[in-house]
C-alpha cells in the first residue's frame, strides 16, 4: 500500500492544470496580423501542424508530469511493509532503548522513557512478519535483560510494555557491543539498529566503532532523539554528608548538602529541605550560579541514639529523580569507658592514664565527644559494677583478683570489650598464667619486653588492613608510621588463640595490636604503653583518632568504620560483619522495604556480605541475627550516579562519527509518536526517485522545446 | 492611398536614374520598328484621338464634317502621333496589394511608383501607354496614349487608387485580351498571389497573341522573409481566412513554399519568354527598376 508522509501536499496535484492553462492562455494571446500570403501560412501550418501538434502534446504531457512528480515527491510517498510479504528483504532489527534515569525527564504529556517505549512499539508494529527483532537497554543488562532477535512480535511488545526506566546512568558502549553481537548472529543481510535516546552525553564517552567487538558498518543505524524539544535544564542534589564521623545524641551536627545547577541560568532562592525519618526537620534557600555547584548546610540535633534514615531534597524540576539524596546515619549514645589506671601518678604527665583520658574526651570547643571515660585505680575497680560499661581499659595493670577477672570475662562474653595496654607492670608470666590460661583474656602468650632504644620500631603500615585504620588515608597511614616504639611486649604468634587475629604489626614483625573474640565481646591487646613510657604515640596527632576508632569499632561494628564514597545505584555493597557465629544468610531490606536473603561469604576469618541488588536509590537495611544493644541492624544508603544528571547533549554528528555510520539516519520523534510510517532505506526512497524523474523530464522538455 | 500631387510619383531620384534608360520592346510589334525612336511624322496620325472646337487658324482639312452635319458646329479632329509601341500597365489593386510591413510603402504604392515611372519613360520615348487596374475585375482602364499630358491622367488614376476586393489576375488579363487589337507590351504589376495555373494560362494567352509580356511581382519583405517568431493569428486580407500558427515553427516551411512559388513563376515565365522580375518593397525603387531595365537592355 502506498502511503504518504505529507499527504497534504497531494492537493498540489491540481497544479498539473497550470501547464494546460498556460498553454491555452498562450494560444489565446496569439496576436492578430493581417497578412496577404495567408494561403502559404495555411499550407505550411498544415504541413508542420501534425509534427507540431505532436510535439505540443508531448511537451504539455511532460510539463504536467513534471508538476505531478514534484507534488508527489513533496508528499513523500512510501511503500508500506503490509503491502505484501516480499516488498523488501527480511531484516534483523535491534532496538536499543535508553533506560538511563535521565529518560525519566517529564515532558508535558509523558516522560521521555514512555515516549521511547511508544516509539519502540511503532518500530515493532511496522516491521514485516519475516523480520527478526530484538530489544536491549542502555543499562547493558545490569538490571534489565535483553531480548535477542526473535520473530514473536507479541512477546517483544510485552517486553517493551514491562520495561521501566532504571536508576542507572547509560552505558552505550556495553549496550552497543551487545547489540552488534546479537546482530552478528543473524543470517539476514539487512540489519538495522534503532537507538532511542535523549542524546545526553553521559554514557557515550568511550563509544567508538573500534571499541565494539563485532561492529559492522553495513548495519543501518537510526537515531531517535527523545529530547527533540531540546529542553535539558536540570538541577540535582549530588551529595549529602555529615561533618562528624561519629554522631552523638543531643549534639548539634552539621549536615552538608551539595546541589549542582546544570542549567545555563543562575538559580536563586532554590528551596532545599532536610528530612529525617520521613519528617521535614530543616529548610533553607540556596543561590547557585549557572553550571556551578553550591553547598548548603543544615544544623540538627538528634535526641536519641540509633539508626536514622533521611534525605535532602530540592524543589522538583522535570527530572525529579535526582532532586533527592539519601543518607543513613547512626547516632550514638555516650560510650562509657572505664579506665583502670595501673600506674597513677600525681605528676600528671607521668600518670599512666593522662594521655588516654584527654584523648578519649578532649573537651575541644564546639565539639563534644561521645566517649565518657571514668578513671579508677585497680583497687577501685575491684568494687566497680561493669554492667553499664561499654568498654574496659586496663592501662599497665599488674594484677587483679580472680573474682574480678572472672567478672571481667563474663562481661566480655556478654558483649563487653576489654583493651589491655602494656607497661612495665605487665609481667608476661603473670599475664600468661592468669589472664591467658585461666581467663582467656589474651590473644596469645606474652614473651619478653623488647627494648629497641637503639633502633626505634614503628608500625608496619602494610599490615594496617583492619577497618579501624580505614579512616586513615594513605597520608595519615603515613602519620601512623611516624610513631616510634622504644619498647614493646613481644607476643608469641605461635600461641595465637582461637578467634584471634593480629590487627597491626610493628616493623619487627611482632604484633602491635591483636584481638581475641570471646563470644559476644572481644579483647584487644596493645603491645606497648598508652603513655609515653615506651613510645611517642600519645604525642602524635593520630593518637586521638586511633583510640576513638578502636572504641567505636568495639562498640559499633565494622560497617561504620569505613568512610566510603556514597554508594551508587548498581554498585555492590560489601560489608565485613562482626559476627561471632555468622549464619549462612543475612537479610537485606531494599529501599522499598522488600527483604532478600543474601548468602554470606568469608573473607579470611570474617564474614562478608556482598549485596548486589542496589537497583533503587534509597536507604537499605541489613538485619543482623544476633542483635545486642551494641550490635544491631544497620542502614546504608544508595544514590544515583550524578553524572547522568548532566543532560548536555551529544550531537548526532558526533555519534555518526563515533560509529563510522555512513548510513546513520535521524528519525523524527514527533512523527513516530503519531504512528507515522518509519521511512527507512529498505522501503525505498521514492521521493528521491521522483525528484530524479523530474530532473530527467526537465532535460527532455528543454530539448524538445528548443528542437527546431 | 493618400492623395498626393501626381508629380510625387515621379521621384526625382527615380527619374534621374531612369532618364538615360529606355524601355524597349523586345519583340517586333505590328507595324513598328523595334527600338526607341521618335516618330518622324509629327502630326501624322492614323489614330483619331479626340475632337475639339474649331478655332481660327486650324487646318480646314482637319474639320470633322460628319460631326458638323450632326451638331451644326465646327470641330477639328485631334490625332495620336503614331508610335511604335503600345504599352499596357496592368496594376493589381486588390486588397493584398495594400500590405506593408514595418509601416513603410505598400505593395500598391510601390507598384504605382513603378507604373508611373514606366508610363513616363514610355511617353517620353514616344510610346503610348495605358493603365489598367484590376482586382477581381477590371477596376479602371486608361487607353494608351503617347501625349505627355497623358501621364497626368495616369497619375491621377494612380493617386486615387485604393486596394480593394480580391485578386483575380487571370480574369483581368482575359478581359483585357478581348479588348486589345494591336499587339503591344503588357506589363503586369502584381503580387501574383493567385492561382498560378490560371494566371499563367492568361499570360500565355497574351504571348500566343504575340504580345510582349513583362511580369513584375511585387512582394513585401515580410512576405519574402517571414520574420515572425511568435504565435500569430494570420488574417487574410482578401477573405475571412484566419490561421493561427506558431510562426517560428512554420517559418522554414513557409519560406520553402514562397520560394517555390516564386521559382515556379520565374521558370514558367522564362519558358514562355515572359520577362519576370521580383521586386522587394524594401529595396529602393530607383535601384530596383534601374537594375531591371539595365538587365533587360543588356
Amino acid at each position: 500500500m502506498l502511503s504518504f508522509l505529507n499527504p497534504v501536499y497531494l492537493a498540489g496535484l491540481a497544479l498539473t492544470a497550470i501547464p494546460v492553462i498556460i498553454h491555452l492562455i498562450h494560444r489565446r494571446k496569439a496576436r492578430p496580423l493581417k497578412f496577404p500570403a495567408v494561403e502559404f501560412v495555411l499550407l505550411s501550418n498544415r504541413e508542420v501542424a501534425r509534427r507540431l501538434k505532436l510535439r505540443e502534446i508531448l511537451l504539455l504531457i511532460l510539463r504536467m508530469l513534471m508538476v505531478a512528480l514534484l507534488v508527489l515527491a513533496f508528499s513523500r510517498p512510501l511503500l508500506n511493509a503490509s503491502i505484501g510479504q516480499d516488498i523488501r528483504r527480511p531484516s534483523s532489527t535491534m532496538i536499543l532503548l535508553d533506560n538511563s534515569y535521565s529518560t525519566r525527564y517529564q515532558e508535558p504529556e509523558s516522560t521521555r522513557f514512555e515516549q521511547a517505549k511508544e516509539i519502540a512499539r511503532q518500530i515493532v508494529k511496522q516491521s514485516q512478519a519475516q523480520d527478526s527483532l530484538g530489544l536491549i537497554f542502555s543499562d547493558n543488562e545490569q538490571i534489565t535483560t535483553s531480548t535477542p532477535l526473535i520473530f514473536d512480535r507479541e512477546k517483544l511488545l510485552s517486553e517493551i510494555d514491562k520495561a521501566e526506566p532504571s536508576y542507572l546512568p547509560a552505558d552505550f558502549l556495553g549496550a552497543l557491543d551487545r547489540a552488534y553481537t546479537l546482530l552478528k548472529n543473524s543470517d539476514f543481510l539487512e540489519k538495522n539498529l534503532y537507538i532511542i535516546t535523549d542524546l545526553a552525553r553521559n554514557g557515550w564517552g568511550s563509544v567508538s566503532a573500534a571499541n565494539i567487538k563485532f561492529f559492522n558498518p553495513q548495519v543501518k543505524v537510526y537515531l531517535v532523539n527523545l529530547a527533540e524539544n531540546e529542553e535539558r535544564n536540570n538541577l540535582a542534589v549530588t551529595d549529602v554528608h555529615f561533618d562528624q564521623s561519629v554522631i552523638g545524641v543531643s549534639r548539634p551536627v552539621s549536615v552538608k548538602i551539595k546541589v549542582k545547577n546544570f542549567t545555563s541560568e543562575p538559580v536563586k532562592n532554590l528551596t532545599s529541605r532536610l528530612y529525617i525519618d520521613g519528617k521535614k526537620v530543616a529548610q533553607k534557600f540556596m543561590n547557585i550560579k549557572a553550571g556551578d555547584e553550591a553547598e548548603g548546610e543544615f544544623r540538627y540535633q538528634f535526641s536519641r541514639p540509633g539508626w536514622y534514615k533521611g534525605f535532602a531534597e530540592i524543589s522538583q524540576d522535570n527530572l525529579s529523580v535526582d532532586d533527592k539524596f539519601y543518607f543513613s546515619v547512626r547516632v550514638r549514645e555516650k560510650i562509657k569507658v572505664l579506665v583502670v589506671n595501673g600506674d597513677p601518678n600525681s605528676i600528671f604527665y607521668k600518670d599512666e592514664a593522662f594521655y588516654l583520658r584527654y584523648a578519649l574526651n578532649p573537651k575541644v570547643a564546639f565539639e563534644q565527644f561521645i566517649i565518657s571515660p571514668i578513671i579508677v585505680t585497680p583497687t577501685e575497680f575491684e568494687g566497680y559494677e561493669l554492667k553499664d560499661i561499654d568498654t574496659l581499659i586496663f592501662c599497665n595493670v599488674s594484677s587483679l583478683s580472680e573474682a574480678k577477672l572472672q567478672e571481667t570475662l563474663n562481661y566480655i562474653r556478654q558483649g563487653g570489650h576489654l583493651i589491655i595496654f602494656s607497661g612495665d607492670k605487665v609481667k608476661p608470666d603473670v599475664y600468661n598464667r592468669v589472664f591467658l590460661l585461666k581467663f582467656n583474656l589474651l590473644p596469645f602468650k606474652l614473651k619478653e619486653v623488647v627494648d629497641t632504644a637503639a633502633n626505634s620500631v614503628k608500625m608496619n603500615t602494610t599490615t594496617l588492613h583492619h577497618a579501624i585504620f580505614s579512616i586513615f588515608g594513605d597520608e595519615k597511614r603515613g602519620s601512623l608510621s611516624s610513631a616510634e616504639f622504644r619498647k614493646y611486649l613481644k607476643g608469641d604468634l605461635e600461641s595465637l588463640q582461637p578467634h584471634s587475629q593480629v590487627m597491626a604489626s610493628l616493623t619487627t614483625g611482632d604484633p602491635f595490636i591483636a584481638e581475641r573474640k570471646l563470644e559476644k565481646g572481644s579483647v584487644l591487646f596493645f603491645a606497648s604503653t598508652v603513655d609515653r613510657d615506651w613510645n611517642n604515640l600519645p604525642s602524635k596527632p593520630v593518637f586521638l583518632p586511633l583510640l576513638h576508632q578502636i572504641i567505636y569499632y568495639l562498640n559499633t561494628g565494622l560497617d561504620e568504620m569505613k568512610r566510603e564514597e556514597p554508594l551508587k545505584v548498581g554498585q555492590v555493597k560489601e560489608v565485613k560483619l562482626d559476627l561471632a557465629n555468622p549464619p549462612a544468610q543475612i537479610t537485606v531490606e531494599d529501599a522499598q522495604g522488600k527483604a532478600q536473603a543474601v548468602d554470606l561469604q568469608m573473607d579470611g576469618n570474617q564474614p562478608l556480605l556482598v549485596y548486589k541488588s542496589t537497583y533503587h536509590p534509597g536507604v537499605y537495611r541489613v538485619v543482623l541475627p544476633d542483635q545486642t544493644r551494641k550490635k544491631e541492624s544497620f542502614l546504608f544508603s544508595v544514590n544515583l550516579d550524578p553524572s547522568e544528571s548532566d543532560l548536555s547533549p551529544i550531537s548526532e554528528e558526533e555519534i555518526s562519527k563515533r560509529l563510522n555510520a555512513t548510513q546513520l539516519k535521524i528519525l523524527p520523534k514527533s512523527s513516530l509518536l503519531k504512528g507515522e510510517p518509519i521511512e527507512d532505506n529498505s522501503q525505498g526512497q521514492l521521493w528521491q526517485i521522483l525528484l530524479s524523474g523530474v530532473l530527467g523530464l526537465m532535460l527532455l522538455e528543454t530539448f524538445l522545446a528548443h528542437k527546431d | 492611398m493618400a492623395t498626393r500631387p501626381y508629380q510625387s510619383f515621379l521621384d526625382p531620384a527615380v527619374i534621374a536614374k531612369l532618364s538615360h534608360i529606355s524601355l524597349k520592346a523586345r519583340y517586333i510589334v505590328e507595324g513598328t520598328i523595334a527600338g526607341l525612336h521618335k516618330s518622324p511624322y509629327h502630326g501624322f496620325s492614323v489614330e483619331f484621338s479626340e475632337h475639339r472646337e474649331y478655332v481660327e487658324g486650324d487646318e480646314i482639312k482637319h474639320i470633322d464634317w460628319k460631326l458638323y452635319g450632326k451638331s451644326d458646329k465646327y470641330y477639328v479632329k485631334q490625332f495620336e502621333e503614331e508610335s511604335n509601341l503600345r504599352g499596357y500597365l496592368l496594376l493589381d489593386s486588390s486588397h493584398s496589394m495594400g500590405y506593408s510591413s514595418e509601416g513603410k510603402m505598400t505593395k500598391l504604392e510601390y507598384g504605382s511608383y513603378i507604373a508611373a515611372s514606366l508610363a513616363y519613360l514610355m511617353v517620353k520615348q514616344g510610346d503610348a501607354v495605358g493603365l489598367l487596374t484590376f482586382d477581381e475585375d477590371i477596376a479602371d482602364f486608361v487607353p494608351p496614349r503617347s501625349k505627355l499630358s497623358h501621364i497626368k491622367v495616369i497619375h491621377d488614376k494612380l493617386e486615387n487608387l485604393k486596394p480593394s476586393r480580391k485578386t483575380n489576375i487571370s480574369k483581368a488579363l482575359n478581359d483585357l485580351a478581348k479588348n486589345i487589337k494591336r499587339r503591344g507590351l503588357i506589363i503586369v504589376i502584381s503580387d501574383l498571389l493567385d492561382d498560378p495555373k490560371r494566371v499563367f494560362g492568361s499570360l500565355k494567352h497574351f504571348r500566343y497573341r504575340k504580345h510582349e509580356v513583362v511580369v513584375f511581382q511585387i512582394l513585401d519583405k515580410a512576405e519574402l522573409e517571414f520574420p515572425f517568431s511568435d504565435f500569430i493569428l494570420f488574417e487574410d486580407m482578401e477573405s475571412d481566412l484566419k490561421v493561427m500558427a506558431d510562426s517560428k515553427a512554420i517559418r522554414e516551411e513557409y519560406l520553402s513554399r514562397i520560394r517555390a512559388f516564386i521559382e515556379e513563376f520565374r521558370d514558367n515565365c522564362r519558358k514562355n519568354r515572359i520577362d519576370y522580375a521580383l521586386f522587394d518593397t524594401s529595396v529602393p525603387l530607383d535601384v530596383a527598376l534601374a537594375t531591371y531595365l539595365l538587365r533587360r537592355n543588356s
